[in-house]
């Protein structure tokens, strides 16, 4: 079996992220919760934010974050009226649950753990989970999360619903067949997070200093090609 | 004839096309969300210089869409900035690398602004702004190996500049692929390219109706399920005797990133030299096999091998092999698998 998991571009976490390992090691905690509220802010500075309220918190690994934790991701709407969409950032529906790396490093994009956000969806009376581009999880080690070939989604995403409960495919069931259940996922993260432990706390605020539409670009060293 | 019989005999033992049409995008009700005109990107030479392996990169990726069969040229590079920040905010699509720090540690990142926040039956969103970011991490300029390389920064310039367009993540083989690795064509050109469900997903939402071919081959397939990334062939060497006859069990990939089905014939071969693209042994050889438009398919070939002197060989395989169709570009047709042979004299029975 091969397990992949290290993608083009994720944030936000304190290093390169390459394996479950790394991100068990940089996350603060592990729980699953439901997300309760998402709103909308906007701060000069901070720029838009997307702030996901997480409540029904039952810690799988590390810290025990309290009864509510709130994610405020970069991106939403700008007073202009205009949305900012920034890629590759942790993504999360309304009425949904998920199970979620919180990070314990300094953060300005999202304080999850790259994309380590994995939505559980109930399929044909399983509970599975699946990654932000809606894929079925088949397998989990130290080594990475393994994905299954077909999303669950549909490929035109509604803008409408963008934070709403998302309706599966019909032969999701079928897609999801291979599926780790919810049960055995989280047994495995368990067992993981024994010889990577989570650690720190979560640090619920972003790192001050940063303009949220300010990005420091790095000088070419490299010469000619 | 004597050609022929010099052409091993193979069988088809399976056909399998990879799932297409996975490409995802956003919509609003059912009218797609992307630009209603070309980008206008704005290099910052600072961390882009001249002449320097990221800009072969920022033009590959640009070169990459814009050569899309049958979608519009959107893409166009439309000035410099040399400061030491860029701003996301400034109605300018720039492209800048960074440090993976400034970035969140990720690999590359798109700010994306769409001109309306919301949707509804009488909105009509569209893209307005995208700036573009790759971490400095890993190395520049072309990929030099067809082999599985984790995401050099070229292929993340590529997947970004998805991002801008109006593409999300899908698993596929793509290369808006959110695990890794990518795929790679193989041939003596760029390796570092887009694939059907990429092409498919950049014309559904620029199409421009122009018929245009595009068939290449890859050393890489897609698993489907578990969904990752794979070379076509194991490394081995697989040992074979010199006086022919020995069977080999090899997997083949190839796209058809036009938008027509293209009916050909393809070769496998073998060569010592590693670059022997268009002058090897050949070994075996399927006329007419037909890829359709916007799909990609592995098949599985079992190919008698010839006689061939002792030593170690490369193995190719090529498409579009008697040129029956005209493509703008050819230099993707042939990828050397993984595979290495190793021929040596064999004891008479």
């Amino acid at each position: 079996m091969c397990f992949v998991v290290t993608s083009p571009a994720r944030a936000d976490s304190g290093a390169l992220i390459r394996t479950t390992s790394d991100a068990l090691r940089d996350a603060a905690s592990v729980i699953e919760a439901r997300v309760t509220d998402i709103r909308f802010t906007f701060d000069p500075v901070a720029g838009p934010r997307t702030v996901v309220t997480l409540g029904d918190i039952h810690t799988i690994a590390g810290e025990d974050p309290g009864r509510e934790v709130q994610l405020a991701t970069l991106g939403g709407p700008l007073p202009n009226r205009r949305l900012l969409v920034v890629s590759e950032l942790a993504h999360f529906r309304r009425d949904s649950r998920y199970i979620v790396f919180l990070t314990s490093s300094d953060w300005f994009f999202s304080p999850v753990v790259a994309d380590y956000a994995f939505r559980i969806e109930n399929v044909a009376g399983r509970e599975v989970l699946v990654t932000q581009s809606g894929n079925p999880i088949v397998g989990v080690n130290e080594f990475g999360i393994q994905v299954g070939g077909l999303s669950l989604e549909p490929g035109a995403r509604q803008m409408r619903t963008r934070f709403d409960r998302i309706a599966l495919v019909e032969d999701a069931a079928v897609r999801a067949e291979r599926a780790l259940s919810h049960a055995d996922f989280v047994g495995t993260l368990k067992r993981l997070s024994a010889t990577a432990a989570p650690r720190g706390s979560f640090k619920r605020s972003m790192v001050p200093g940063r303009v949220w539409n300010v990005m420091r670009v790095d000088p070419g060293q490299e010469g000619p090609r | 004839m004597k050609a022929a019989l010099r052409i091993a005999a193979f069988v088809i033992l399976a056909l399998r096309a990879v799932d297409a049409g996975a490409y995802a995008f956003e919509v609003c009700d059912h009218k797609p969300v992307g630009w209603t005109q070309a980008l206008q990107l704005v290099q910052n030479a600072l961390s882009i210089p001249a002449n320097s392996a990221r800009v072969s990169d920022y033009v590959n990726a640009i070169t990459r869409w814009n050569n899309v069969p049958g979608m519009r040229q959107m893409f166009k590079h439309a000035g410099i900035t040399t400061g030491s920040s860029v701003a996301v905010d400034d109605g300018r699509n720039d492209v800048a690398v960074t440090t993976a720090a400034e970035i969140g540690n990720a690999r590359g990142l798109t700010f994306t602004q769409f001109d309306q926040f919301w949707c509804d039956a009488f909105s009509d969103p569209h893209i307005v702004e995208a700036d573009v970011f790759v971490a400095n991490v890993g190395t520049f300029g072309p990929v030099a190996l067809e082999g599985l390389i984790i995401l050099s920064p070229r292929a993340v310039f590529l997947h970004e500049f998805g991002h801008a367009l109006g593409l999300l993540h899908s698993e596929g083989y793509d290369i808006m692929r959110s695990t890794g690795p990518s795929p790679m064509v193989g041939g003596t050109g760029e390796h570092v390219d887009l694939f059907p469900d990429d092409t498919e997903g950049g014309r559904f939402l620029y199409s421009q109706p122009i018929l245009r071919t595009n068939v290449f081959s890859s050393p890489h397939r897609l698993i489907s399920n578990p969904n990752t990334i794979a070379s076509n062939t194991g490394v081995g060497p697989v040992i074979a005797c010199s006086s022919g006859g020995g069977k080999l069990n090899v997997m083949a990939t190839v796209g058809n990133n036009g938008n027509f089905d293209m009916k050909q014939t393809e070769r496998w071969f073998v060569s010592p030299n590693p670059k022997a693209y268009s002058n090897g042994t050949i070994v075996g050889q399927w006329k007419n096999s037909t890829y359709h438009a916007h799909s990609a398919t592995t098949v599985w070939r079992t190919i008698t091998l010839p006689p061939l002197m002792p030593g170690m060989y490369f193995f190719f395989h090529g498409v579009n092999q008697l040129h029956e169709n005209y493509e703008p570009d050819e230099a993707d047709n042939v990828a050397r698998e993984a595979l290495f042979i190793k021929v040596v004299h064999c004891r008479a029975p």
